[in-house]
C-alpha cells in the first residue's frame, strides 16, 4: 500500500484584549487547516479469515506498508497555541556582543547568540554579560507569567575602582 | 545603654540604606523639584507612562509613579517612612497616600486571574482526497476556563511584583546618607490629565511641599 498523506498546520493565532479590560472574553486560541491524500488499496483492506471478513494488514505480507508506523504525518488539528510555555515568562536579550557569555543569578547560561529569548519562571535574577576582554553588564530583572521583557545588554569596560 | 541605642540606629542606617536599588541623583537641582526644610532636602520627579513601562516589570499603567530622594540634615539621622509622603491631585481633595507594594501586586494579580474564566474557540478545517474520493471537514472546538495562567496572575508573580516594587520603593527606616527610590500613588485615568501634582512630606523632621510638574 502507498500512502501519501500530506498536512499543513497553520499556526495558532492569540487575540487578547487588553488587560486592563478584566472579565470574560471569547478568544481565539488556534486555527488549523489541513489536507490529506491518501492512495492504494487503504489501510484495513478486507481479506477472508475464518469464513469472514475482518479489517487487517499484519497478516498479509503483500499489503505492508513500511511507512504506517513512522509516516512523518502530522495532525492538522496540531495546537502551537500560546507560544512556549505558559506559565513562563520571556525575556528578549539583544547583547552587544553576540559572543558574550550569560550568566544567570551568577550560574553559566550560554552565549548571548544562543540565548536571544529565554523562557523563565515567574522570579526576579540577576542577569550578567561577560566577554572575554572584560566587559560586562548586569542587571536585576523581574519575570512575570505571559509577559515579554526586553533587555538591551551594551557592555562596558569594568569601573576603576575608586582611590 | 546610649552606645547601645546608638550602634542599634547606625547598623539599621546602614541596613537601610544598602537595600535601596535606585541611586539618588549628586544633587536635588537634578530633579524636577526639590525643596527644603531645617536641613532635610527632598526632591522628587513624576514619571512618564514610557519611563514605568520601560523601568518596570509590572503594569503600574493606574498608578502615579514618584521618584524621590530625601538628603538628611549633616550628623542628624532622619527617621524615613513612604506614609510620611502625600500627593494633592488638585485642590478641592484631600491628599493621598502611597500605597504599599504588596497591596499593588494583590491587586494585578486578581486582576490577571479573572482572565482565566475566558472562552477560547479553536477553528479547525480539512480537506481530504484519495482513490476512495474526496471530502471536507469544518470543525470548532470550544474551551471555557483552565487555560494558561493570565500575564501576572500566579502567587509566584505576586511575590516577584512585590519584590520589584519593594526593592524599588523608597526606604522605610533610619537614613544618614541621601537615598532615593519610588513612591506608587493610585491613580484614575482623570488623574493623569492633570498637568502638576503637589508632592507633601510631613514628619517630625520637616514639613515641605513640592510642585510636580507631569512630563508627557
Amino acid at each position: 500500500m502507498i500512502r501519501i498523506v500530506l498536512s499543513m498546520a497553520l499556526a495558532a493565532a492569540l487575540l487578547s484584549a487588553k488587560d486592563d479590560k478584566p472579565g470574560r472574553r471569547i478568544r481565539l486560541g488556534g486555527v488549523s487547516v489541513g489536507g490529506s491524500y491518501t492512495s492504494g488499496p487503504g489501510w484495513y483492506p478486507w481479506y477472508p479469515y475464518y469464513g469472514g471478513f475482518y479489517p487487517g494488514f499484519w497478516n498479509r505480507a503483500y499489503l505492508y506498508d513500511p511507512f504506517f508506523y513512522y509516516s512523518p504525518y502530522i495532525h492538522p488539528g496540531l495546537y502551537s497555541g500560546f507560544g512556549y510555555g505558559p506559565n513562563l515568562g520571556e525575556v528578549k536579550l539583544n547583547a552587544s556582543d553576540k559572543e558574550a557569555s550569560v550568566y544567570l543569578d551568577g550560574a553559566y547560561a550560554g552565549p548571548a547568540h544562543k540565548l536571544k529569548t529565554l523562557w523563565l519562571e515567574p522570579g526576579a535574577y540577576n542577569i550578567e554579560l561577560r566577554d572575554t576582554s572584560g566587559q560586562s553588564f548586569e542587571r536585576r530583572i523581574y519575570v512575570l507569567t505571559g509577559k515579554t521583557l526586553e533587555v538591551r545588554a551594551n557592555l562596558q569596560p569594568p569601573k576603576e575602582p575608586r582611590k | 545603654m546610649r552606645p547601645v541605642i546608638s550602634v542599634c540606629l547606625t547598623a539599621l542606617a546602614v541596613f537601610a540604606e544598602s537595600s535601596t536599588a535606585v541611586p539618588p541623583r549628586s544633587h536635588p537641582v537634578d530633579y524636577a523639584a526639590n525643596a527644603e526644610s531645617k536641613g532635610v532636602k527632598v526632591a522628587a520627579e513624576i514619571l512618564n507612562a514610557d519611563q514605568v513601562r520601560n523601568m518596570f516589570a509590572t503594569d503600574l499603567s493606574n498608578y502615579v509613579v514618584v521618584e524621590v530622594a530625601v538628603w538628611p540634615a549633616v550628623n542628624k539621622p532622619l527617621d524615613l517612612s513612604p506614609v510620611d509622603f502625600s500627593l494633592r491631585l488638585d485642590d478641592a481633595r484631600a491628599p493621598i497616600r502611597p500605597v504599599s507594594p504588596k497591596t499593588i501586586a494583590g491587586v494585578i494579580q486578581r486582576r490577571g486571574q479573572s482572565r482565566r474564566d475566558d472562552i477560547t474557540l479553536f477553528p479547525s478545517v480539512g480537506v481530504h482526497t484519495g482513490s476512495w474520493g474526496t471530502g471536507t471537514s469544518v470543525g470548532v472546538g470550544v474551551g471555557m476556563g483552565g487555560g494558561p495562567p493570565g500575564p501576572a496572575s500566579t502567587d509566584r508573580d505576586r511575590h516577584t511584583m512585590e519584590l520589584e516594587l519593594d526593592e524599588k520603593g523608597l526606604i522605610d527606616g533610619v537614613i544618614q546618607k541621601p537615598v532615593a527610590g519610588y513612591l506608587y500613588f493610585p491613580a484614575t485615568s482623570r488623574n493623569k490629565k492633570l498637568t502638576s501634582y503637589e508632592l507633601l512630606y510631613e514628619s517630625d523632621a520637616a514639613k515641605l511641599q513640592l510642585n510636580l510638574p507631569v512630563s508627557k
